[in-house]
Parts: C-alpha cells; sequence; structure tokens
C-alpha cells in the first residue's frame, strides 16, 4: 500500500518520493531533482556549502537540535589525516519511525546528503551506521549505494569531479545506545557501544581518533534542497530558529498514523486534531509524548495552541526530540506506559555509571511496585529523588531519559498517583509543584 | 596488592593453561582444532575480512548469519583471525542484544514491546503468545521450531503493535493471527530469508 493519505496542509520536501518505488533508482530521484546539488556542491568550495547550510539554520533532526552548518564549521580547514562524515541511522528510540521511511523511500536521498556533507567537511569515507533490525532498509540502501557506484556518483572521481568519497554501511547489532554518537564510533571500531567522556568532542577526536562529523539520517536528507535552492529558501518555513520542515511521526491513538512532513511551528492540536483525525473511537486525548519515549510528558491542556518548534517545546516543559509523538487517549495507564519506559532505559543502560546502571534498576522496581498497588505515598518521594539523582550526573544522557516520563507523570497526573497509592503529595496539581518537584 | 615479585593465583583453571595442561589445550590452545563447521565458515566468508579490529562486529554477524548462532568456536576462530584474545571477541559479543549464543529455532518471531506498540496492546500480545507457545521470550519451543523474542521498538510505530517474523515486519497483530500464523509457520517450509521486501509500508493513514 503506498501512502495513501496526503493532508493538504503537509509540504513535501524530503517526502515527496515516498510511497513510489521508482525513486529508489538514480534515475527516479534524478527526476525528482535528485543528484543535481551533489553537482552544485561538488564544484563549490567546501566552506561555501558549509556557509550555505549554516545560512538556512538548519537543526540537526537527531534529537538535540544542534546547528548542522555551526557542527560542520568545527572541523579542521587544514585537513591532515582522514576526517570522516557518520550518518546516524540507529533510529531506537520507541516512537521514532522517520529515518527507516527515508531510507526505505528515498536512499539516494540520503547517499546525496551525505556525500555532500563529506565534501563541506573534506571527509574521504562516509559511515552508514543502521542498525542491525532495519534489514530491508540497509538492503535497499545497499542496493542504491551500489548503483550509486556505478554510475560515477560515489567512490572515486565523482561526477569527473576529482572528489573521491567512499560510502560504507555498518550494521548494529541491537543495542539503542549506539545512537549516542560517540559509543556508534566505538561501536564502528569494533567495540562495545559504550558512550564517551566528553570532551574531546568528535570533530576533535572521533573516529579512529579523527575529526567527525556525525549527523542524523533526517539532518542529511534536508541538505541537497538547500544545496539546490539556497538558505533563503529553506527560511520560508518555520520560526527564525527553527527554520523547515521536519516529519513528524505520529503514533499511537490517532485516527491516522503515520509520517506527516510539515513546517516547523506547526500547532500541536491541528497535528493532532486535524492531521492525524484526532483520537479514535472518539475518546479524549489525555497525554502526548511529543519527542520520543525519553521526553517529558504533555497533557491535553499543555498541547492547545503549542507550537511544534524547538523553542517553543522546551518552553512548555519537554522536547522537540526526533517529533516522534506517542498520542495517548484517556483509557491509557499511565504508570503501565511509564514503568514500561523506564525499564526500556534500565535495559538499555550500558552499565558505564553507576547513577544509570544501578538507579534506573531501582526506578523499575518501585514503578512495578506502584503499579501493583502496593505503593506509598514514600515511594512516589524515593521516585523523585532518584530521578534527581540519575540527572546531569552521567556521560550521556540515557539516564536522564529515565527520569523525564517519572517526574512529568507524577507531576502532571495527581490523580494516577492519587489513585495508586492512595494520597498526594503536598502541593502536587498545582504549577509550582511541578517546579518544586524538579528542584527537590 | 601483591608485592612485586610476587605470583598471583588466579585458581585452578588459569594454573592449568599456565601449566600447558590437558584443560588449556583442550578449551583455548591455539592448534586446537575448531568445530568442522566453524572451519568451513572461517576459510570462506570469514576470511574475505580485513585482520582489524573493526572487522569484529560484521565478522560476528556473518558468522550468526552462517551458522545461525554464535557457537564458543565461532568466536575463537574470529579472535585468532584478528590476532586478538577470545574474552575481546566474547566481551563484545555479549554486549550487544542482536548475538545468540545458543542454536535458534527454525522460525523467530519477535513481538515489539516499545512504548507506541505497548500503548497499543502489546503487552497483552506477548502474554498471549507466550501462553500459546508455553515459552517465554528468549526461548525456544522444545521441537526447536520457534523462538520467541522481543525489542523495544521497531521504528514501524505507525503499524503498532508490531510483530516481526522471520524477516517480515507485520502490522496490527492481535493474538489470535499470531496463533494461527505460528500454526502454518510450524507446517510450513523452514525461512528462507528471502521475504525481505515484503514488509508493509508504513503508509499516511494507517487506520487507528
Ligand atoms: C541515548 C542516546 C541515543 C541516541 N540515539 C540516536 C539515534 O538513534 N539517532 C540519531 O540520529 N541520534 C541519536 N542520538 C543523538 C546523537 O548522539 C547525535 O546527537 C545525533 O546523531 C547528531 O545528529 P544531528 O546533529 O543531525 O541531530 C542519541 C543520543 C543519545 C544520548
Ligand atoms: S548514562 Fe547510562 S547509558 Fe549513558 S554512558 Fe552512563 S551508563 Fe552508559
Ligand atoms: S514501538 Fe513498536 S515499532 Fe516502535
Amino acid at each position: 500500500m503506498a501512502y495513501p493519505y496526503t493532508h493538504e496542509r503537509e509540504v513535501r520536501v524530503m517526502s515527496r518520493g515516498f510511497g513510489d518505488p521508482a525513486s529508489r533508482t538514480v534515475e527516479g530521484w534524478r527526476k525528482l531533482g535528485g543528484y543535481a546539488a551533489l553537482e552544485k556542491a561538488l564544484e563549490m568550495a567546501p566552506e561555501d556549502v558549509v556557509e550555505e547550510v549554516k545560512a538556512s539554520g538548519l537543526r540537526g533532526r537527531g534529537g538535540a537540535g544542534f546547528p548542522a552548518g555551526v557542527k560542520w564549521s568545527f572541523m579542521p580547514r587544514d585537513k591532515q589525516g582522514p576526517h570522516y562524515m557518520l550518518v546516524n541511522a540507529d533510529e531506537s528510540e520507541p516512537g521514532a519511525f522517520k529515518d527507516r521511511e527515508l531510507i526505505r523511500w528515498t536512499p539516494h536521498q540520503v547517499i546525496e546528503g551525505a556525500l555532500i556533507a563529506a565534501h563541506a567537511i573534506r571527509a574521504q569515507d562516509v559511515y552508514v551506521y543502521i542498525r542491525g533490525e532495519f534489514f530491508e532498509p540497509a538492503l535497499i540502501l545497499g542496493r542504491a549505494i551500489e548503483e550509486a557506484y556505478q554510475k560515477g556518483l560515489a567512490g572515486s572521481n565523482i561526477l569527473g569531479t576529482g572528489t573521491d568519497i567512499d560510502v560504507t554501511i555498518h550494521l548494529g547489532a541491537g543495542a539503542y545506545i549506539c545512537g549516542e554518537e560517540t559509543a556508534l564510533m566505538n561501536s564502528l571500531e569494533g567495540r562495545r557501544g559504550q558512550p564517551r567522556v566528553k570532551p574531546p568532542f568528535p570533530a576533535a577526536s572521533g573516529l579512529f581518533a579523527a575529526p567527525t562529523t556525525i549527523n542524523n539520517v533526517e539532518t542529511v536528507c534536508s541538505v541537497p534542497h538547500i544545496v539546490t535552492n539556497g538558505g533563503a529558501w529553506y527560511r520560508q518555513w518555520g520560526p527564525e530558529k527553527s527554520p523547515g520542515t521536519k516529519l513528524f511521526n505520529m503514533s499511537g491513538h490517532v485516527v491516522r498514523r503515520g509520517n506527516f512532513e510539515l513546517p516547523l511551528g506547526f500547532p500541536m492540536d491541528e497535528l493532532i486534531f486535524d492531521v492525524c483525525g484526532g483520537i479514535r473511537n472518539g475518546r479524549k486525548l489525555k497525554a502526548v509524548i511529543p519527542g520520543g519515549s525519553s521526553v517529558p510528558i504533555l497533557t491535553a491542556d499543555e498541547i492547545q495552541g503549542l507550537a511544534c518548534d524547538y523553542e517553543s517545546v522546551a518552553e512548555a516543559g519537554s522536547m522537540l526530540g526526533t517529533a516522534s509523538m506517542i498520542v495517548m487517549d484517556d483509557q491509557t495507564n499511565m504508570v503501565t506506559q511509564v514503568r514500561r519506559m523506564v525499564e526500556f532505559y534500565a535495559h538499555e543502560s550500558c552499565g558505564q555509571c553507576t547513577p544509570c546502571r544501578e538507579g534506573t534498576g531501582w526506578l523499575v522496581s518501585i514503578l512495578r511496585r506502584i503499579e501493583a498497588g502496593q505503593g506509598t505515598l514514600e515511594d512516589v518521594d524515593t521516585l523523585l529523588g532518584v530521578a534527581k539523582n540519575v540527572t546531569g550526573t552521567t556521560i550521556c544522557v540515557l539516564s536522564d531519559s529515565s527520569a523525564a516520563p517519572i517526574v512529568s507523570w507524577i507531576n502532571k497526573f495527581p490523580d494516577d498517583i492519587d489513585r495508586l497509592v492512595g494520597g498526594r503529595r503536598a502541593g502536587a496539581g498545582t504549577a509550582a509543584a511541578g517546579t518544586a518537584a524538579a528542584e527537590a | 596488592m601483591t608485592e612485586p615479585g610476587r605470583r598471583v593465583s588466579y585458581g585452578k583453571a588459569v594454573r592449568g593453561i599456565e601449566a600447558g595442561g590437558p584443560s588449556a589445550r583442550a578449551s583455548r590452545g591455539p592448534g586446537r582444532r575448531l568445530d568442522p563447521e566453524v572451519e568451513q565458515w572461517l576459510a570462506g566468508a570469514g576470511a574475505a575480512f580485513p585482520r582489524s579490529r573493526s572487522s569484529l562486529i560484521p565478522m560476528l554477524q556473518s558468522a550468526q548469519s552462517g551458522l545461525g548462532y554464535l557457537p564458543g568456536d565461532a568466536m575463537t576462530a574470529i579472535a585468532r583471525h584478528l590476532v586478538v584474545s577470545p574474552v575481546v571477541v566474547e566481551g563484545v559479543a555479549s554486549f550487544y542484544a542482536q548475538f545468540r549464543f545458543h542454536r535458534p529455532g527454525r522460525h523467530r518471531i519477535t513481538v515489539c514491546t516499545g512504548t507506541a506498540c505497548y500503548v497499543r496492546g502489546s503487552g497483552k500480545l506477548l502474554d498471549d503468545v507466550q501462553a500459546d507457545l508455553g515459552i517465554r521470550s528468549g526461548e525456544t519451543t522444545a521441537d526447536g521450531a520457534v523462538s520467541l523474542e522481543s525489542v523495544s521498538c521497531f521504528g514501524a510505530c505507525a503499524l503498532a503493535p508490531v510483530v516481526v517474523v522471520d524477516d517480515e515486519v507485520l502490522r496490527q497483530q492481535t493474538g489470535e493471527m499470531v496463533r494461527k500464523l505460528v500454526k502454518d509457520l510450524v507446517s510450513g517450509p523452514p525461512a528462507d530469508g528471502s521475504r525481505d521486501e515484503a514488509s508493509p509500508t508504513i503508509g499516511r493513514g494507517v487506520p487507528g
């Protein structure tokens, strides 16, 4: 079934080829305007490409939203040894399913974007790190790379310009933490996928201790369009600080689930109630996880009129992250969902940091007790205490991620706590309680 | 802390190795013959890998896809090829969830229990499948027909709840559907690994 539904408010830039198997070939991708950007970029000086991407204001789509052009400008200009361009296709966060679609439908978009990025940072190698579960996307991308080599679009002397860039796929082996950039580098080097202490940052010392840039699949896919049309063109969408279009991955209890490409800043309530057709079975909205399972939960009230861009969602106390939204209706048992999310992080902890390794385990035990109806008000305080201790104390933010759903749930759904432990924390359910708990 | 110059005792097994005793030769000695199937893999696919540390994970993947799982000998073979200690290979292999150290069933069923699937009832689905097969996630049925696994998000959340059967992604599954599927699988031919393109598209507007 090819993409049967496109909402009229969508702006299809990256997703134009979705649903059409022809766009998986070089010919099909060229028909959509593909590889023109690569030709153009290879004629440009690397720093001019960086400037164009900087001008577009494109922000990283892998979660943190760091400006892509700025990241590229950290790479040394005088190349003294190898440079590496890494494409992060480890997409493993529950709720996220955009990179898989970009790779499956438009593999040449990924290749083209990665080659342009590699040229901009003077890398001679691109490694695409795809999670091991993505056997089909990896196969499709592998075929596309093969074809790109045959047609002189990758490898040595690309398009006769004298530029050499190799593209290689590396399959992950089932570890969520390998999506963290330095863990991914360790994994590529044949090690356990454990995050490294930063600094040094990848631009100084990344893969094999060489200057390295890493970007998410969707970031890379935005690049060819910016190079072709210019940074100013890209800014026609979205607010000043969050320009461009973004894939919104909608799942959970909405009527229409799937990927929708929309300008950043699109109102969240309209996204859920108009684009996605509202909540299924005529039920009411209870909660939204706006950016993959690692960000604080928002309530139905909080999403009213909320603009889906990095700043606005942060101001509302959560994060846009990957814009992977899990929508929950009023029948959702939140404690069960929160427990499941935290179990995930406990399971995926790489074990290097004590607060994360031990703390996530304790969080799960306490949540299970509360879920079974055997929790007390004191358990709720313990949860908040442990959550605080696993936040900001570790090498990477996986451990912070385990705390976010818990803290937001406890603060925003006091009725749940009431029902489960038969009591209410002092001041719970007020705006002040949220801050107090965060500082407690 | 040990005083300088003083020998440390690591226990029986290690003393055996130090002494070149029988346990050393039998388990890890450099000249030991490996399982013929492993030798065959190493001579074929395995030998093609460059002898560098970054070949480690691709070699583990190649061995697993050739042999179905990673017997101890496969890791020893990889260690020999890369000239590292077998402990290094085992340490890396055990970190990653996709590596299996036991022979899997002829078919593999993976239930997604990531949050987007969990809110759509995959917890109960997994319970149902476990009850049906009489095994827990991570186990294989006694007849060796089916291994059951769970994964936290398959990157196809719009199709929730997602079940993956022998590398084929199935959408919106129920306990009933999986039961029927298992029946057909067990009576049908073994997986041939050629169904990689059969997985459904994450369309816009998958019906809720
Ligand atoms: C625990 C953890 C998991 C992550 N997983 C991913 C992932 O699967 N894909 C991804 O692109 N970025 C992931 N990231 C973010 C990366 O570390 C990195 O910031 C990103 O790939 C940079 O790309 P961008 O600047 O284009 O967004 C993860 C970060 C953490 C802490
Ligand atoms: S926070 Fe957790 S996952 Fe991240 S490095 Fe520390 S132990 Fe590993
Ligand atoms: S949570 Fe099941 S596929 Fe994402």
